[in-house]
């Protein structure tokens, strides 16, 4: 998953990789999809050797837009390689792989100041409820224009 | 931090996921760290007035009433009785343990898309840890496809269903005993002169469905044959989309 410059890296792979081991469940499945581990075990596996018969190459040896144009004709069901072994791409991509990965990236604090967000209130709750107030843990907006009163602010917030 | 303070000042043996906290007469309370509230415990041979499975906004609101009302009542629930205050961190992954996370297949011509967060495992059910937003059904989404366009028409008014928000109730009499039950790896079982099936519209559909015998063969409540069909959630949607590029290797 790409990220952008000049924050720290989210551990992606790692935090899909402790699910894996845990096989946590996310308490539904679709029939047509096989668990969890064997799930994306034959889905990596089949993107992998679609990305060896096509390019010649490993699928993290190709170039971005590769990967991505690869990624693209898996949501698009285009592939049909014996690798995945009946499991449709399309699925393994939009019910498996992306809702894991974003799901991992967002529940990481870096990606969670990225977008401005002080992250789960509880066990303290909201207290300022009303429109435009912010309780004093939640990080001012950046508007454009304002950047610089945002940045003014947030040096308050947390202390 | 305060709550840090109450957590590592916790009991070792006060751990949700190993005993039960809800025992010997009390049960904890919620809105205050470490904090008991009196609870009357019944034996399993006790047959008490109401048996109810299910402790989320219905079966924990019901347990509440008929309680105030002088019945006796015991309520069951699969998860753990957490103290919110002090047992979870404000962390998104380590709040997960809340869910209901068992394997359960969708499946047919239009697979339902469920969340983790669909149905919350613990004494309070999904109460615990639902966002908070509780809308009432405006009168037109009662009518979705005749007025909007989409969904599916309910075969319910919207005026039949106002006097429910007004906290008025029915019983629909039962023929069960009791409820089998298992607790710190034992199975036991609870009499009681009514049993309520609160579990969410897909635990209980499944334990409806699975009460199916030679006089209910298409199990309790059922007549209608609508136990389990058109379940609807809340939706849920893609945000990320991936993007098109050109070919080559590094």
């Amino acid at each position: 998953m790409p990220q952008p410059f000049g924050q720290a890296r989210i551990p992606v792979a790692a935090i899909v990789d402790q699910k894996l081991v845990e096989d946590a469940g996310d308490g539904y499945r679709n029939a047509k999809l096989p668990r969890l581990r064997e799930a994306w075990r034959i889905g990596l596996e089949a993107i992998d050797a679609e990305a060896r018969n096509t390019h010649g190459c490993h699928f993290h040896e190709l170039l971005p837009a590769t990967q991505d144009k690869l990624i693209a004709s898996t949501k698009k069901g285009e592939l049909n390689r014996v690798e995945w072994r009946g499991m449709p791409p399309h699925l393994f991509l939009e019910s498996r792989a992306m809702p894991d990965i974003v799901k991992a990236y967002y529940a990481h604090p870096t990606a969670w100041n990225e977008i401005g967000w002080g992250g789960p209130a509880s066990p303290r709750g909201y207290v300022r409820m009303k429109a435009n107030r912010r309780d004093r843990w939640e990080a001012a907006e950046a508007k454009p224009g304002y950047e610089a009163k945002a940045y003014k602010e947030n040096k308050r917030v947390g202390l | 931090m305060w709550d840090f303070e109450a957590r590592k000042n916790r009991p070792a043996q006060d751990n949700p996921q190993k005993v039960p906290r809800a025992k010997h007469g009390r049960a904890p309370d919620p809105f205050r760290v470490g904090g008991w509230v009196p609870m009357h415990d019944y034996a399993d041979h006790e047959e008490v007035d109401f048996a109810i499975v299910g402790t989320c906004a219905g079966g924990g609101t019901l347990a509440a009433k008929l309680s105030e009302a002088g019945f006796s009542v015991v309520a069951f629930d699969v998860g753990r009785f957490w103290r919110p205050l002090q047992d979870f961190a404000s962390d998104e992954h380590e709040q997960t343990k809340l869910y209901w996370t068992d394997d359960r297949i969708v499946d047919g011509e239009n697979p339902i898309q469920l969340g983790s967060n669909n149905s919350g495992k613990s004494v309070g059910g999904s109460t615990v840890h639902f966002a908070m937003v509780s809308l009432r059904f405006r009168p037109e989404w009662f009518k979705s496809r005749t007025t909007l366009g989409y969904g599916v028409d309910w075969p319910v008014d919207w005026r039949e269903m106002w006097r429910y928000y007004e906290g008025k109730m029915e019983m629909a009499g039962d023929r069960v005993t009791g409820i089998h039950y298992l607790r710190e790896d034992q199975w036991r079982f609870q009499k009681a002169k009514n049993v309520v099936v609160a579990g969410y519209a897909i635990e209980t559909p499944r334990l409806l469905l699975m009460s199916a015998n030679a006089k209910f063969p298409d199990g309790l409540s059922n007549s209608s044959g609508l136990v389990g069909k058109n379940l609807m959630v809340q939706g849920n949607h893609d945000a990320v989309q991936p993007h098109s590029g050109t070919e080559n290797c590094r």
